[in-house]
């Protein structure tokens, strides 16, 4: 090959290299397509799945953990008003209350039920808390109107969370394990009895329930944040992988760019003092 | 006796007239492509016996020749074939990288998009927000899905059309080929028409691969395909492996491998995911219809009413468990082949494609090297020097002076026998 042809190929070797260089400056991208390094490209999709998928489990840990909240919520909030109940139907056992005093604190407890009905219906923006898979009001007086179903969701390490509880959250249903109850209470009072020492019973025993559905629910809450983290941590470490892999890294570019360009100039000199060397010159 | 002076300064004249001829034509020819510089070699003139001597009467012109390398000329032939197969082939996937890479990573990206979608509606379940982003997110899959087949269409078919210019100039060059051949019959081992055939044939070589023969005693130049048969206006260019041609060809062959497996890929995620929608129950209760269509490769939605949306399995309006069953549908893996989720065939499809972009760019980069060397020795065998021919061209200016010279002392000696006479 000529001396000419050789250095520009050379020239034109290096020109490419720089245009690619200053593409890859420009877009910040060290793998734009896939054969600037076929295996980062084929990496990054995974990588991008793996964040995404990292992404949709945070977000389901932090909605399952606002949701839980309101559960827990309520579930505090019944047996604060469990208690308020009980603490009633002990005083009801006073022998020196009338018939109309116990009607009168019938007239209360029924109340506290009514209360503690729309503690039990109260719903978040997905829907009711107990009501399971259904829409319905879950409770009244005639009974529970959900289903068995519980919305559960992924947050993370093939494992899945239930977010949002059905009537069943304690043992044999809220309805007939903590409303029932209440209800009882009332209607005996109403109809002027004090409450029986198995009335008091099953009220202690809702309280205890209430406590066993509220552990469950804070350890589900702690479970949920712990994952949130997690996933929060994976989305940082996926992007970080993603951005190793296929961004660029703007010294060893600028340092090629510099290297391809101090190399262009010396062939560019090589070109002119060659150029000079013809015996045409000298006849 | 003086007049032998006068002939073989003549001869001298004649001789180096011809050599600076020889030289002008060479300069004259420095920079046409596949020149092959001419090289004149003078003998001494035959001698005569005179007066019991042997005397030599001058310079005559022996050879007026090409330095031709004939296995060197073999190799260059097969360089260009494979210098034109790395050429198309790389062009071809060049092609195709840039057009089918972007619209692979959108079909990934979309899924990706898909399952964040059913992710959110499995939060809220018969929210019909969510559920139209749901839709909406699938009719990008189908959308990016399509995307990718038109995509290799569109280069299979501009690889098609580009081949069908091809087709056209190498069918030229036959004929042109067939009219060099028609002269060297007429006028048997002209050496430049057997050099205009040689490089016509290398031309064709790089096109279509093959090789190229000289016939003995007319000199034609014929070229071989593959199975060894004489190439002739129109060719075929389907057989070609070689060349230009023969690396489109294998090209098209890497776009339709690629473009099946993506096919086929798809349609098992397609199978896998419609499946599993139709185990489930929309908001109505009623079993799920086919998520996705896909009717001769092209998919479309089948669920276009988002209360379709088959997320429950027989449960109430907040039933999500098929919601659930469909995110696992993406980590289906297929039966076939790679056993990979449709992520993963996606990013192995990508590898795919760059890596046979970079080894047809290394293959094409060596086979140019190699030629490069090849035709580097031959323009050091045969190839012009400038400057050794202005060096051959004053030394036959400076012999032609002294021929000259001869001439003129053989007249001036003329002349003193002349005078004496006088």
């Amino acid at each position: 090959m000529t001396d000419y042809a050789k250095i520009t190929k050379y020239l034109s070797a290096s020109q490419d290299r720089m245009t690619s260089l200053i593409d890859q400056i420009s877009s910040g991208k060290r793998v734009s397509k896939p054969s600037d390094d076929p295996v980062a490209a084929a990496q990054a999709l995974l990588y991008q799945q793996a964040k995404s998928i990292a992404q949709s489990e945070k977000a389901n840990a932090e909605y399952t953990s606002s949701l839980l909240g309101f559960s827990n919520s309520a579930l505090q909030s019944l047996q604060d008003q469990l208690a308020d109940v009980h603490v009633e139907a002990f005083y009801s056992k006073n022998a020196t209350l009338s018939g109309q005093d116990l009607k009168n604190l019938g007239e209360k407890v029924s109340a506290m039920y009514q209360s503690m009905l729309a503690t039990a219906n109260s719903a978040s923006s997905t829907g009711p808390l107990y009501s399971g898979y259904s829409r319905n009001t879950p409770f009244s007086s005639g009974g529970y109107a959900g289903d068995q179903g519980s919305l559960s969701l992924p947050i993370g390490d093939s494992q899945s969370v239930i977010a949002s509880d059905n009537g069943f959250i304690v043992k044999n249903g809220l309805h007939t394990s903590v409303l029932e109850p209440v209800k009882q209470l009332a209607d005996s009072l109403l109809a002027g009895n004090p409450a029986t020492p198995a009335m008091l019973e099953s009220l202690e025993e809702a309280v205890d329930l209430l406590g066993q559905a509220q552990t469950s629910v804070g350890s589900r809450m702690q479970v949920a944040e712990n994952a949130a983290n997690n996933a929060e941590d994976k989305i940082q470490r996926y992007a970080s992988l993603i951005s190793k892999t296929t961004d660029l890294d703007y010294g060893e570019a600028i340092a090629a760019l510099e290297k391809d360009k101090a190399m262009t100039e010396a062939l560019q000199k090589v070109f002119v003092s060659i150029q000079g060397q013809s015996l045409a010159k000298y006849l | 006796m003086l007049t032998p002076a006068f002939g073989i300064g003549l001869s001298g004249l004649k001789a180096f007239q011809k050599k600076t001829d020889t030289h002008a034509h060479n300069i004259a020819n420095a920079s046409t492509p596949d020149f092959k510089k001419q090289v004149l070699t003078l003998e001494e003139a035959p001698a005569q016996y005179q007066e019991g001597f042997w005397m030599g009467r001058g310079v005559q012109v022996g050879n007026v020749s090409r330095v031709i390398d004939e296995l060197l000329e073999q190799r260059i032939t097969a360089a260009k074939n494979n210098a034109g197969k790395g050429e198309g082939l790389s062009s071809g996937l060049s092609e195709l990288e840039a057009a089918v890479g972007p619209a692979i990573s959108d079909f990934a990206d979309s899924l990706q998009g898909l399952r964040s979608a059913i992710n959110a509606a499995n939060q809220d379940p018969d929210n019909l927000v969510y559920r139209e982003a749901v839709l909406k997110a699938g009719e990008a899959v189908a959308n990016s899905r399509n995307k990718v087949s038109s995509k290799f269409e569109e280069v299979r078919s501009n690889l098609n059309s580009q081949l069908g210019f091809q087709e056209q100039s190498i069918n030229s060059t036959l004929d042109s080929l067939q009219k060099i051949n028609s002269e060297l019959e007429r006028e048997p081992n002209n050496p430049e028409l057997i050099e205009k055939g040689r490089s016509l044939a290398n031309e064709i070589v790089s096109q279509v691969g093959g090789s190229y023969r000289i016939e003995e005693g007319t000199g034609k130049v014929q070229v071989q395909g593959v199975n060894g048969t004489v190439l002739k206006n129109p060719i075929d260019m389907r057989i070609a492996t070689g060349g230009v041609v023969g690396g489109i060809n294998q090209s098209l062959e890497t776009l339709s491998s690629l473009n099946t497996f993506i096919s086929s890929s798809s349609s098992e995620f397609l199978s896998a995911f419609n499946a599993v929608h139709e185990g489930g129950t929309d908001l109505a209760g009623a079993s799920g219809k086919p998520f996705f269509l896909e009717n001769g490769g092209a998919w479309s939605m089948g669920v276009v009413d988002p209360s379709e949306l088959a997320l429950g399995q027989g449960g109430g309006a907040l039933d999500n468990r098929n919601g659930l069953a469909l995110l696992g549908g993406f980590d289906t893996r297929n039966t076939q082949g790679n056993k990979a989720t449709i992520t993963e065939s996606l990013a192995q499809a990508t590898a795919k494609l760059g890596t046979s972009v970079n080894s047809a760019k290394d293959t094409g980069n060596a086979a140019d090297n190699v030629l490069e060397g090849l035709l580097s020795q031959a323009q050091e065998k045969y190839g012009v020097n400038v400057d050794e021919e202005l060096v051959g061209l004053m030394q036959a200016q400076r012999c032609y002076e002294a021929c000259a010279k001869v001439i003129q002392t053989a007249d001036s000696m003329l002349q003193t026998l002349l005078d004496i006479k006088r």
